[in-house]
């Protein structure tokens, strides 16, 4: 562990770090994990897809043909470790046009000696764990995951198939997140959830109020889209769910049409015609919105509507009453505590790191069972960026997207040992 | 019980009065007749005393959910409530059984004296018969922590839709004395239940005064005045022969207040007087923590009526040879008032509340200055013309309080919250400075909006410097004005002194640790809040490292 993140030595390089570094290997496309500015990256293609979106990086910052291990990236690397503008050396490649190479699920790449391997994380769309071996030795580092368990057996699954399904890894050390690291949080089945959704949008459509659906809009929007019965009546998204949706969709993922809240045809004037005509229009319909859009001035043209949330927090009654929600959907895109218990014995692993959430009381349950586990400090947030209340200014990650060079409000870590020290 | 789930979960989920409203109406036109009378019961405050002591069920659920007790102590402090928590880490119900709310009081009102063992069995069985939405209202009713989110009039408009009745004759009819266990639906909705003789009228509350007094409509001519007591609202009835006094929780307090035995004989009958309780000793009313020591006993002893003498100040009449005065002017009732007190002879338990008499309002507001002095909260304005409503009406009694004593204090360790902030850091203790060290003296819970609180969380995540077990310590940095009522010597604080209703009035930005007041600060408060204070204790607030406790 060091301030910019977790760091392999061997390999010389680091898993989903916060600060700008020369090589970073990434999960997945949420915020808290892939950040902007690094020298080179190495990711799932699908997650290229969507930081390709989210980071603004041009076509031409394709170059899949770059080894993140070959010479060029390693040139590169040393010249932006010395502070020399990452230009002048390699030509095309600096941190606005990083160099960028992709990796399939079950694919290994051989870095330094060092041997990579994805795997899917059932998180969202091109989400992976890391599976790092070096001289026999196997780590591997989560992500953020999904799955959850029962009497013991792991669950990969959220109901229907929506992204590939974590996959089970053996190996020695076994770094996982524990954003819902706590036994009350335990999932109710997502059938019944979706179920509970759609009743609550029909009986809102009876009374003629529209429907707001707030979700992170990046995966769970889709996930939410992907467990909809579309029949019941039109979908419109938030323009950063609409634009979000489409690169997914451009991933080959089947999903409903997004209708677009504004579609130009308003706020020439509050005259009672045009808002009677708003109202009907949205009488119906379900909006997916982030979180960023509560309260906003784009809300209050779909009113009267009633307000739900779609996420694990939900799961207590605290959250639901502090976000003013009419209803809250336990939907979360994370393991829940069996299963974090569940793919955490399913490793194999003897020893454990916990990272973000609860990592202090999942860790000591872990050793009570006799595992060798500890908490390790990161500056992941989970889903708490989306709706629990955590760093100042980002209770709803959201509405800040396409500007990560800004979030760059960190803290110094005291030094830890490495833990990819095999 | 699930129509009852779904009621409480609906009142629980929803931020609309509405939507609560449509929710209770349609609950009490469905349910059965005896299931209406337990919920109505347990809206107006009649549910049952706890069985189960927190510390038990925590224990037994840990067992049932298969975790050690520490992380049944982490889930619940980022609940917040422990019914909720216990809910949530049972096991899932595989094959709940439908019984009715009726069914579960019932049951649960036989399980009270069972020895330990066999309520616990009873529990685990319970458990096991519940679905999960059932469970928290259930465990709940263990906890005796049942609360609705409603007030008790909203539950009374509730059914007064349902049955299409007068809200007002709903609330008269279904105040006072009842049992589910022994009255009838419909009974007690035309107000015909037996030994229905000595209860309380619903008491008439006042708004906060907002504006100034100069607002107010008609003048100070249209307006009474009279000092704000601070004590325990009350009733006091002499009806069929008995005197009974009810406080305003509509909770029969009779028997920790034997002194008005004294009125028998002497005091009219069919009369109903509205007033304040006060501890009182020679013409001076004592500090609200005197009166603390004489709540909740069923008896008194010789030496805590001696210690701790009680008064009734009186300032209304509603009743009067039997008739209800309350839709008379207020003006009236306190001429029939002023008549009883002077033309009876009646013992020193009763008091008549003084008029403050004012020509105009900066009179007024010179005398509120005085409230400290003559140990009253400040002022309460009552239209003359004014009837004697039911609940909070606006615009008819109007409280002015006087500011409160306000000390800048710098935040040390922090807690986490319950209810609709549970998780998040909302209980807070405070220090001021004594010989160049921080001492704790006051924790405060409320006071914050949720931006504040948001970012002192944010901010407490990077500043923790210890921990033990749900109390954070803090780096002292934070300085916030608190604000209270009131302030006494205590031998239980380390610091010496214990403060009233203290909750946070501003966060000081502008200030830092080091500018925070000193204890001198509050001992001079203290001096100058009159000695009467050292009679008595404050109540302890509670330890700072307790674990388990029961949701405020």
């Amino acid at each position: 562990m060091t301030g910019e993140g977790l760091y392999c030595p061997a390999g010389d390089f680091y898993l989903d770090p916060w600060r700008p570094v020369p090589r970073a290997i990434i999960t997945h496309g949420h915020s808290d994990h892939a950040r902007a500015g690094h020298g080179a990256y190495l990711t799932h293609p699908e997650t290229a897809a969507i930081l390709r979106h989210r980071l603004g990086w041009g076509a031409d910052a394709w170059d899949t043909t770059t080894t993140i291990g070959g010479a060029a990236a390693y040139k590169a690397s040393a010249a932006f470790r010395k502070g020399e503008p990452f230009a002048k050396r390699v030509g095309a490649h600096s941190p606005e046009r990083p160099v960028v190479q992709t990796l399939g699920y079950g694919k290994t790449l051989t870095i330094n000696g060092v041997r990579v391997t994805f795997y899917p994380a059932g998180h969202i769309p091109g989400s992976a764990q890391v599976l790092v071996e070096h001289r026999g030795d196997r780590w591997v580092f989560s992500g953020d995951y999904y799955c959850t368990g029962s009497e013991g057996a792991l669950q990969p699954e959220m109901g229907g198939r929506f992204c590939a399904p974590f996959a089970s890894v053996p190996c020695r050390v076994f770094i996982t997140e524990s954003t819902f690291g706590l036994p009350v949080y335990r999932w109710p089945d997502p059938v019944g959830e979706f179920a509970a959704l759609q009743r609550w949008w029909a009986q809102n459509q009876s009374e003629g109020r529209c429907s707001v659906l707030i979700g992170y809009s990046l995966g769970k929007a889709q996930r939410l889209l992907h467990g909809l019965d579309a029949s019941q009546g039109p979908i419109y998204g938030h323009g950063a769910v609409r634009t979000m949706t489409d690169v997914i969709r451009g991933l080959g993922y089947s999903l409903p049409e997004l209708l677009p809240v504004d579609d130009g045809d308003w706020g020439k004037g509050r005259g009672g015609e045009r808002v009677r005509e708003r109202e009907k229009k949205f009488a119906t319909a379900l909006v997916i919105a982030p979180p960023g859009a509560i309260d906003s001035p784009w809300m209050k043209r779909l009113e009267p509507y009633s307000l739900a949330f779609a996420s694990g927090w939900m799961r207590m009654r605290g959250p639901r009453r502090r976000h003013a929600a009419d209803r809250g959907f336990v939907l979360s895109d994370h393991a829940d505590w069996d299963g974090l218990n569940a793919a955490v014995h399913a490793s194999g692993a003897e020893r454990v790191l916990v990272t973000h959430g609860f990592a202090e009381p999942f860790s000591r349950r872990l050793r009570e069972q006799g595992l060798d586990a500890a908490p390790l400090h990161t500056l992941f947030e989970g889903e708490s960026g989306e709706i629990r209340e955590g760093r100042e200014g980002r209770e709803f990650g959201e509405g800040r997207e396409g500007q990560e060079g800004q979030e760059t409000r960190e803290r110094p870590d005291a030094p830890q040992p490495l833990p990819l020290q095999p | 019980m699930k129509a009852f789930a779904d009621l409480f979960r609906a009142l629980d989920e929803s931020n609309k009065t509405n939507a609560k409203l449509e929710a209770l109406e349609a609950f009490f036109r469905e349910a059965s007749e005896a299931d209406r009378l337990w919920a109505l019961g347990l809206f107006s405050g009649r549910r049952p005393k706890r069985l189960v002591a927190a510390t038990k069920l925590a224990r037994w659920a840990a067992a049932e959910a298969a975790i050690p007790d520490w992380l049944f102590a982490e889930s619940y402090h980022m609940t917040g409530d422990l019914a909720e928590t216990v809910s949530l880490l049972l096991p899932k119900a595989n094959a709940p059984v439908e019984h009715s709310l009726t069914d579960w009081m019932q049951r649960i009102q036989g399980w009270r004296g069972l020895p330990e063992i066999l309520l616990k069995a009873q529990v685990k069985e319970a458990w096991a018969a519940l679905s999960d939405d059932e469970r928290l209202p259930f465990n709940k009713l263990l906890t005796g922590g049942m609360r609705l989110g409603v007030s008790a009039n909203l539950a009374f408009k509730g059914v007064a839709r349902a049955e299409s009745m007068e809200p007002a004759a709903v609330m008269n009819r279904l105040s006072g004395a009842w049992h589910p266990d022994d009255v009838r639906w419909a009974d007690l909705l035309r107000g015909e239940v037996p030994g229905r003789g000595a209860q309380p009228f619903p008491f008439f509350l006042a708004h906060a005064l907002e504006a100034s007094p100069e607002e107010l409509p008609g003048g100070p001519e249209a307006w009474f005045a009279e000092w704000k007591w601070d004590g325990i609202r009350a009733q006091l009835l002499h009806r069929n022969g008995a005197i009974a006094v009810w406080s305003r929780g509509e909770e029969e307090v009779s028997a920790a207040f034997p002194e008005f035995k004294l009125l028998l004989g002497r005091l009219p009958e069919g009369i109903t007087l509205d007033g304040e309780l006060l501890a009182y000793r020679e013409g001076e009313v004592l500090n609200f923590q005197n009166l603390q020591n004489r709540l909740n006993r069923k008896n008194s002893t010789r030496d805590l009526l001696r210690r701790f003498p009680v008064i009734l100040m009186v300032y209304d009449v509603l009743e009067w040879e039997g008739t209800d005065l309350r839709t008379e002017p207020f003006a009236l009732r306190r001429q029939k008032l002023v008549r009883l007190m002077s033309e009876w002879t009646l013992p020193g338990v009763l008091r008549l509340s003084p008029e403050l008499p004012f020509a105009h309002w900066e009179a007024l507001r010179a005398m509120r200055e005085r409230s400290r002095e003559e140990r009253t909260e400040g002022l309460m304005l009552k239209r003359l013309d004014s009837s004697y409503g039911a609940g909070r009406k606006r615009g008819d009694w109007f409280k002015w309080k006087v500011d409160p004593y306000t000390v800048d204090a710098v935040l040390l360790y922090a807690q986490r919250g319950h209810g609709r902030r549970a998780g998040l850091f909302t209980d807070f203790t405070f220090g001021v400075w004594h010989h160049g060290q921080l001492l704790p003296f006051a924790k405060a819970y409320s006071g914050l909006d949720d931006a504040e609180v948001r970012a002192l969380n944010a901010w407490i995540r990077d500043h923790t410097l210890s921990r033990s077990g749900p109390v954070v310590m803090l780096e002292p940095f934070h300085v916030f004005e608190l604000a209270f009522e009131g302030i006494a010597r205590s031998t239980r604080h380390k610091s010496g002194i214990a403060l009233r209703f203290p909750r946070i009035h501003r966060w000081r930005r502008d200030k830092l640790a080091f500018q925070a007041d000193t204890l001198d600060t509050l001992e001079s408060l203290l001096k100058s809040s009159n000695a009467a204070a050292s009679q008595g204790q404050l109540p302890e607030t509670g330890d700072l490292f307790a674990g388990l406790h029961d949701a405020r």
